[in-house]
C-alpha cells in the first residue's frame, strides 16, 4: 500500500461561541480568553517515490473538469475593499400610532440576543439589510422600559394598510406599507425568517407584548409588524 | 537561487494522498474545490486528469469552485508555457508538482500550491469551515503557507490564541465578534510585528488569510479568500421590562371594579333613599 494518507485533523468544536467582549477587546486581550479556539492541520502532500503516483485502490474520477471554472485574483489583506457604505436609518415614523423614534445601529448583546438601545430609541440590526434592501431589515424597540412607555409602546395597535416612513442618515426617506401584524410566543418567534438576508425587501418592526412575567421582568410574546416598500 | 529557478529545477514531485476530511462528510458525492496559487513569481499551467484545466494561472489567482465528484484526481502543475499542450502527456518539460489526491465527497476544500518549510513547491489541501457562525460574529482562518519560520499573530503586544506557533502547512481559526482587529505577525514567542496584518472580521463570513511567498526573500504576502453567508439570527428580541401593558390591563380592571362598586353604592343609596321616602 503506497498511499500516504495525510488526514487533516479538523477539530470540530461546537460552533457556539462563548460570549466575548467588544470587538476590539477580544483580539487585544492578553489572555485571549473566551475565544472559540479551534486549530487544525492542513493536509500537505508527502512526497514519495514515483510508484506512489499510482493509486490502484481508488478509481480515477472519469468526470472532466469544467473548463469554464471562474478564476480571479485574490485580494491581499491590505487591499481588501472597504465594506460598501450604506446610509443607515436614523428614525422611524408611524404617524397613525404617534411613533417617531430615533434609530441607532445595534448588534448582539452578551446573551446573543438583539441588543436593544435603551429608552425611547429603536435599534436597527446592523448586520442585516438596510430597510428597503434585499432581505428582511429589522427595527426593534421597547414596548416599555424602566417604567415608562418605550418607542414601540403603540406598535401593537398597528393594522395592515398603515403607512410608515424610515428616514436615513443621508436625509432620504422611504415609505412602507404594513402588510401583517402578528403576535408570537417568544419561543415561537420565526427568527430565521425575520432576520433573513435574502428575498424581496421587507421591514420587520419588533417589540414585546402579551402577558408580563413579573419574576423575570419580561413579556412572554413578541409583536411583529411586517411592512414592504410602497 | 530564485524561486522561479528553484521551482523549475525541482524534479517532478510525486505523491498520492487523501484530502483530509472525515468520511462522515461523504454522504454527498461531490466537493467544492478551490485552487489557489500561492507561489510568487511563476505562472503555471494546471492539468487535471491529463487535461489542461488552468492555463497561465498566475500567483494569487484563485480558481473555483470546481464541483468535483469524489474520486482520485491526477494533478500536474508545470511552469506556464506559450500555447501549452492540451494534455500533460504531451508536455516535454518536467512537472513542478505532480500529485494524485483522493477528493472526498461533501467537502469545501482549498488546494493551494505554495512553498514548504524548505522553500520547495508543494500542494496542500485545507477544509474550509463554512458552518454557521453565531449572530454578531465572523470567523478568521490563518494558514501558514509561506517559506517562513513559525509565527504568532499578535495584538497589543501579546500573542492571540489560538493563532500561535503556526508552522508551514498548518492553520488556526477562531470565531470572533465582527469588527476590526489591529493584528500583526511575529516570529513565534516574540511580539515584534514583522508584518502588519490588520483583520476586519465581517459578520457571517469566514475570512481565510494565506501567508504566501518567501519571508527572507521579501516576497511574503497575505492572500485572502472569503466565504460569506454563514450568519445566523439573534437568539431573541427582548423589548420590554416594565409590564406597563399588564399594568394598563389591571388599571382598567380596577377602574371597572371601581365603577361597578360606585354603581352598587349608588343603587344602594337609591334604595336607601326610597326606603326613606
Amino acid at each position: 500500500m503506497s498511499i500516504v494518507a495525510c488526514v487533516a485533523i479538523v477539530m470540530v468544536v461546537a460552533s457556539s461561541c462563548a460570549s466575548v467582549g467588544s470587538s476590539t477587546e477580544a483580539a487585544s486581550s492578553s489572555t485571549g480568553a473566551n475565544l472559540d479556539q479551534q486549530r487544525s492541520v492542513g493536509a500537505p502532500f508527502e512526497f514519495g517515490s514515483a510508484a506512489a503516483m499510482v493509486d490502484d485502490e481508488v478509481p480515477e474520477a472519469d468526470v472532466g473538469v469544467d473548463p469554464t471554472v471562474p478564476i480571479r485574483t485574490g485580494d491581499t489583506l491590505g487591499d481588501l475593499a472597504e465594506s460598501v457604505s450604506v446610509a443607515s436609518p436614523t428614525s422611524v415614523l408611524i404617524a397613525g400610532l404617534d411613533i417617531d423614534a430615533p434609530v441607532s445601529p445595534v448588534g448582539i448583546d452578551a446573551d446573543g440576543a438583539f441588543d436593544l438601545p435603551p429608552g425611547n430609541e429603536a435599534g436597527w440590526y446592523r448586520f442585516g439589510p438596510v430597510p428597503g434592501s434585499e432581505g428582511s431589515a429589522v427595527l426593534a424597540a421597547h414596548v416599555d422600559w424602566n417604567g415608562v412607555p418605550g418607542a414601540f409602546f403603540n406598535l401593537r395597535e398597528a393594522t395592515s394598510g398603515d403607512r410608515l416612513t424610515v428616514v436615513y442618515e443621508d436625509g432620504s426617506r422611504l415609505d412602507f406599507e404594513i402588510i401583517r401584524v402578528d403576535q408570537y410566543e417568544k419561543t415561537e418567534l420565526p427568527l430565521a425568517d425575520l432576520f433573513t438576508r435574502e428575498g424581496p425587501p421587507q421591514l420587520a418592526l419588533i417589540t414585546c407584548g402579551g402577558d408580563f412575567d413579573r419574576a423575570t421582568r419580561s413579556y412572554e410574546d413578541n409583536v411583529v409588524v411586517i411592512a414592504i416598500p410602497v | 537561487m530564485t524561486l522561479l529557478s528553484r521551482a523549475l529545477a525541482a524534479t517532478a514531485l510525486v505523491a498520492a494522498t487523501t484530502f483530509g476530511v472525515s468520511s462522515a462528510a461523504g454522504a454527498q458525492d461531490t466537493s467544492e474545490v478551490y485552487v489557489v496559487h500561492g507561489i510568487p513569481g511563476v505562472d503555471v499551467d494546471v492539468y487535471v486528469n491529463d487535461a489542461l484545466t488552468l492555463e497561465g494561472f498566475a500567483p494569487k489567482d484563485i480558481a473555483g469552485p470546481l464541483d468535483l465528484p469524489a474520486g482520485n484526481y491526477d494533478i500536474k502543475i508545470f511552469a506556464a508555457a506559450d500555447g501549452p499542450a492540451a494534455t500533460a502527456a504531451e508536455r516535454t518539460d518536467d512537472a513542478v508538482i505532480d500529485v494524485a489526491p483522493d477528493v472526498p465527497g461533501g467537502a469545501n476544500l482549498s488546494v493551494i500550491a505554495h512553498l514548504d518549510g524548505e522553500g520547495a513547491p508543494t500542494l496542500s489541501a485545507f477544509a474550509n469551515d463554512v458552518t454557521e457562525t453565531a449572530a454578531g460574529e465572523g470567523r478568521v482562518t490563518i494558514r501558514h503557507t509561506a517559506f517562513a519560520p513559525a509565527v504568532d499573530i499578535v495584538a497589543g503586544g501579546a500573542a492571540v490564541p489560538p493563532f500561535t506557533n503556526l508552522t508551514n502547512g498548518n492553520e488556526a481559526k477562531a470565531d470572533l465578534p465582527a469588527g476590526d482587529y489591529p493584528t500583526g505577525i511575529a516570529a513565534t514567542g516574540t511580539t515584534e510585528v514583522l508584518v502588519e496584518a490588520p483583520v476586519t472580521v465581517a459578520e457571517g463570513t469566514n475570512l481565510v488569510v494565506y501567508a504566501i511567498g518567501d519571508f527572507a526573500g521579501g516576497t511574503l504576502e497575505l492572500l485572502t479568500q472569503s466565504f460569506d453567508g454563514l450568519h445566523s439570527a439573534p437568539a431573541a428580541v427582548n423589548a420590554g421590562n416594565s409590564g406597563l401593558l399588564a399594568d394598563q390591563t389591571s388599571t382598567s380592571t380596577l377602574l371597572v371594579v371601581g365603577l361597578g362598586a360606585m354603581a352598587l353604592l349608588s343603587v344602594s343609596a337609591v334604595a336607601v333613599n326610597r326606603r326613606q321616602v
